[in-house]
């Protein structure tokens, strides 16, 4: 198998690279002088072994395992209903290779509490005993035995840390192995994200005059809590404020505070997002008299979450932008308590001089079989995706095939505003939206650690108990992070426009072809496909939006390399290699095989090593877009980006000679050897991922 | 992705204020049936009109000049309810001669809309804007809270030229006798509620709306 061949590339570097494009000089240029070094790679620095180090050493142990190299997936959440994995890579702490050893899991302790008391105590009564093997990660792969909570109240995830003890003696000592030393636990378990959380809820209506209309949902027990978030939800038109009982009955059994308004939508976008502005306003001011002045107290005003629906989706944009530029200045709260703002389905009336999330913490959702804001490139309105990209602080996506427009609400007697294949239904639209809700809101409004991975992991693996599993639920997922957040961006496009250098100056070589850099902006009015047309189904921007990327395709096997500038190469602090992606919807090259493309990723070092992985061995490729027709001829709606993130730990599994402190060059090898045979792809935000 | 500007105007200086009037609005939904341009019979019938006056005064959202106003006309129109059915994207702005009506249900279920028309007052506190003198049309699409004067004056020529017309003294008669006698009112909120009435009555599948006008407010 080619993804797990890291003995070849280790017997000849480079070579497996070389039988994929045949001439690794001239598409490695930073080769040459690294093959004639000789340097031995010196590893990660985090998991490298410690000798003077009197604690426990850092190890990724939980996760799951996968059918293919790298075998396993260090992952940090799972949910209560889902065995325990860990694993223990015997070529990285060879010193325990073939030991028998004891595997505690503990109630996550901070760094502190680890130091002053070492002392293991299993959260499950007694640890389990596993031999480890000696070759290779599946041969040191276990399931652990026991159940452990995922209750955390009104949390989410309950932290727990991981211990190989080595020596048996019931201690965290220096032979033994710890993951969870850290702010962050070792591993959560979540209760499920799409039911019910342990409060319940009461609903009250309450008006405090024209368009201040509101639908409040608390937790009945408020008397008892401290001060909550306040998520407040502007409705669509033609929708009502009564129709988000799934929103609001959710998330306040979870410790939220919702409050649903009246959107005056029908004018326009504007006077939608002065509803917002003032309902939250209003809102803040008035719980002394809102429902009894129950709710006087409970409520955290700075933090606050805005959740629009279609023209509300957009008008909570209006909202922060009209904030952002002076224009409207709110009396209780400010621009910053804003935590996140989530707009569902949303209409782009005004572009991105108008309805503009600036340096909100942005999320959208979108469905595929949306009749209404169609999505079609015949209308820039209809389009949603340019607001995400507008967003210059976390933005994330989440698309479902199959939802229709009225699917998000959940008025039963309403139309779904549906068409295309494989219809979701509305029960079904409104369950997958509060196994994703939760963790959204909680990540932005209490910084959850656990809830990131539920914006980033492919739906396939990480979805709550309680979720419709049926075939037609297919899901893609972005996830996006400012430069603030320190990561290493080798390549968005935004700069260096040539298709040879890279926004971070670096050279970027390929073969595959066809390959265009540009605006991720369909050119024309329609999905039909046109060799002429590279830039096919993007809706991702306007004329007026910025946003750019690459399409390139092949149809034998091709490669893309990019390579790292110098001053980057020492990746050993980042903790994924990460990526966005899409297939170009019905370019013969997508609808040859109906499916997920795969391909591989390689890193190279510069000792002249290589490893690589393919995008399928984690569970799922990059989704083949929603099969709707119309919006021109053939089948295939818009292109549905999906965002990859791999360990970079991965690339070293089983012994492979890749020195993470001198990666060179990051490479994407497509084509029958690779993955997918043939495929037509786009390809956005290359970058090494602290976190 | 094409911009499609099915009326394309550019900006226009109204009242010393810049307004960017829609150049790329398209009110088709790409699959739906193409929403019929406005035509005879758009507006069918004037069902009933009462004038109005507030004592606070209200802003009318409908325009992009957002002016305040005291008083107006609230009628009931049966009209296509094809030209109102809701839709995220641009709708046919419905107007009376040079002013937008604030509509306050939607009406594509029942055929009839509940709106507002502002007027200034006269001396007599009743609204300048005659209704002899009022046609009731639909404007192309557009998010009413863009278009201004010159948009309104505009649409209002080329509903004239299509025919629309004021309705005639017997049915604008008959509509006063269903209004009933001039109200005033303190503020919105108790227009709204006469208001929600009207929708119980005349669209009551959009008990929804009315109800949501009738919640008890909290002083």
């Amino acid at each position: 198998m080619p993804t797990a061949s890291v003995p070849a590339s280790r017997r000849a570097a480079g070579s497996v690279l070389t039988r994929g494009i045949g001439c690794v000089l001239c598409v490695f240029p930073s080769f040459a002088g690294a093959q004639q070094s000789g340097t031995q790679p010196h590893g990660a620095a985090s998991d490298a072994p410690q000798p003077l180090v009197r604690r426990a050493r850092d190890a990724q142990l939980a996760g799951r395992a996968l059918l293919q190299y790298p075998f396993f997936e260090f992952v940090g959440v799972s949910f209560t209903n889902a065995p325990v994995q860990i694993a223990i890579d015997p070529t990285r702490f060879p010193e325990v290779a073939g030991a028998t050893v004891d595997v505690w899991i503990l109630a996550h302790r901070t760094p502190a509490e680890w130091d002053a008391n070492p002392v293991l105590v299993d959260a499950r009564g007694a640890p389990d005993v596993f031999t480890l093997g000696t070759t290779d990660v599946q041969s040191c792969t276990f399931t652990t035995a026991g159940v452990l909570s995922g209750d955390a109240g009104l949390d989410l995830g309950v932290g727990y840390d991981v211990v190989v003890d080595v020596d048996r003696d019931g201690r965290a000592g220096p032979v033994d192995l710890i993951d969870g030393y850290g702010i962050e636990a070792g591993f959560y378990r979540c209760m499920p994200t799409a039911l019910p959380g342990p409060l319940a809820v009461t609903e009250v209506l309450y008006s405090g005059g024209t368009w201040l209309g509101e639908d409040i949902y608390y937790p009945t027990n408020i008397a008892a809590l401290g001060q909550l978030p306040l998520v407040v939800v502007s409705h669509g038109n033609g929708h009502n404020y009564t129709w988000y009982d799934h929103i609001g009955t959710h998330l306040a059994s979870w410790g939220c505070i919702v409050m649903s308004h009246t959107n005056d939508t029908v004018p326009g976008i504007e006077t939608a997002s002065t509803t917002t502005l003032t309902n939250t306003d209003h809102f803040l001011g008035n719980l002394a008299t809102i429902a009894g002045g129950v709710m006087n107290g409970h409520v955290d005003g700075h933090k606050i979450v805005w959740i629009g629906h279609s023209r509300g989706g957009e008008g909570v944009c209006r909202a922060y932008d009209r904030i952002f530029d002076g224009t409207y200045t709110p009396v209780r709260y400010t621009l910053a308590d804003i935590k996140l703002i989530s707009s569902i389905a949303p209409t782009d009336f005004l572009g991105i001089t108008g309805a503009n999330p600036h340096g909100a913490n942005y999320h959208l959702w979108v469905g595929g079989a949306d009749s209404d804001v169609t999505g079609c490139a015949s209308n820039d309105i209809a389009c949603s995706y340019p607001l995400l990209q507008r967003s210059t602080s976390y933005h994330q996506s989440i698309e479902f095939h199959g939802a229709g427009h009225g699917a998000f609400h959940a008025d039963a007697a309403s139309s779904l505003w549906a068409t295309g294949p494989c219809l979701l239904t509305r029960a079904e639209v409104n369950t997958m939206m509060k196994a994703y809700l939760l963790p959204l809101v909680q990540r932005y409004v209490n910084g959850n650690l656990p809830a990131r991975e539920f914006l980033w992991r492919q739906w396939e693996v990480l979805q709550s108990p309680g979720v419709p599993t049926n075939t037609c639920v297919v899901v893609d997922l972005q996830y996006i992070e400012p430069p603030a957040a320190g990561n290493r961006v080798i390549d968005d496009f935004q700069t260096n426009t040539a298709t040879d250098v890279s926004s971070s100056g670096a050279p970027v070589t390929f073969d595959v072809t066809l390959f265009n850099e540009g605006r991720l902006d369909d050119p024309n009015a329609d999905f039909t496909y046109s060799a002429s047309a590279p830039f096919n189904g993007m809706t991702e921007a306007t004329a007026s939006d910025t946003t750019r990327g690459i399409v390139f395709q092949w149809t034998t096997d091709r490669f893309l390399v990019f390579n790292v500038p110098a001053a980057w190469q020492d990746t050993s602090g980042y903790e994924y290699l990460s990526f966005r992606a899409c297939q170009v919807t019905r370019a013969p090259e997508t609808t040859a095989a109906l499916g997920d493309l795969d391909f591989t990723v390689v890193l190279l070092d510069g000792h002249g090593n290589e490893s690589s992985v393919r995008v399928f061995a984690y569970g799922g490729g990059v989704e083949e877009p929603y099969q709707r027709t119309s919006c021109g001829t053939g089948a295939g709606w818009n292109n549905e980006w999906e965002t990859i993130r791999i360990r970079m730990q991965d690339f070293t599994r089983n012994g492979a000679s890749i020195d993470l402190g001198a990666i060179t060059d990051v490479g994407f090898r497509f084509g029958p050897t690779w993955g997918s045979a043939v495929g037509r792809l786009g390809f956005d935000d290359l970058q090494f991922m602290l976190r | 992705m094409k911009l499609i500007a099915t009326f394309l105007l550019g900006a226009a200086a109204i009242g010393g204020t810049i307004l960017l009037l829609e150049s790329r609005v398209s009110g088709v939904p790409v699959e739906a049936a193409p929403r019929p341009s406005a035509i005879e019979g758009e507006v069918r019938a004037l069902l009933a009109a009462v004038p109005f006056a507030l004592e606070e005064p209200w802003t009318h959202a409908w325009r992009a000049e957002r002016p305040e106003f005291r008083g107006g006309w609230l009628v009931v129109l049966e009209v296509d309810p094809k030209l109102v059915e809701p839709t995220e994207l641009a709708q046919p702005v419905l107007c009376a001669a040079g002013e937008t009506v604030e509509r306050l249900n939607h009406g594509h279920a029942s055929g009839r809309v509940v709106g507002i028309v502002p007027s200034v007052l006269g001396p007599d506190g009743l609204p300048e804007l005659e209704l002899a003198r009022a046609t009731f049309y639909f404007g192309a699409p557009a998010l009413p809270e863009a278009v201004g004067a010159r948009w309104i004056e505009r649409e209002f020529t080329a509903a004239t030229q299509r025919g629309r017309a004021p309705f005639g003294a017997d049915a604008i008669a008959a509509a006063r006798g269903q209004g009933g006698a001039p109200i005033v009112v303190r503020d919105r909120v108790e227009l709204d509620r006469l208001a929600a009435q009207w929708i119980l009555e005349h669209a009551p599948e959009e008990k929804a709306r009315a109800d949501q006008m009738l919640v008890p407010v909290t002083r």
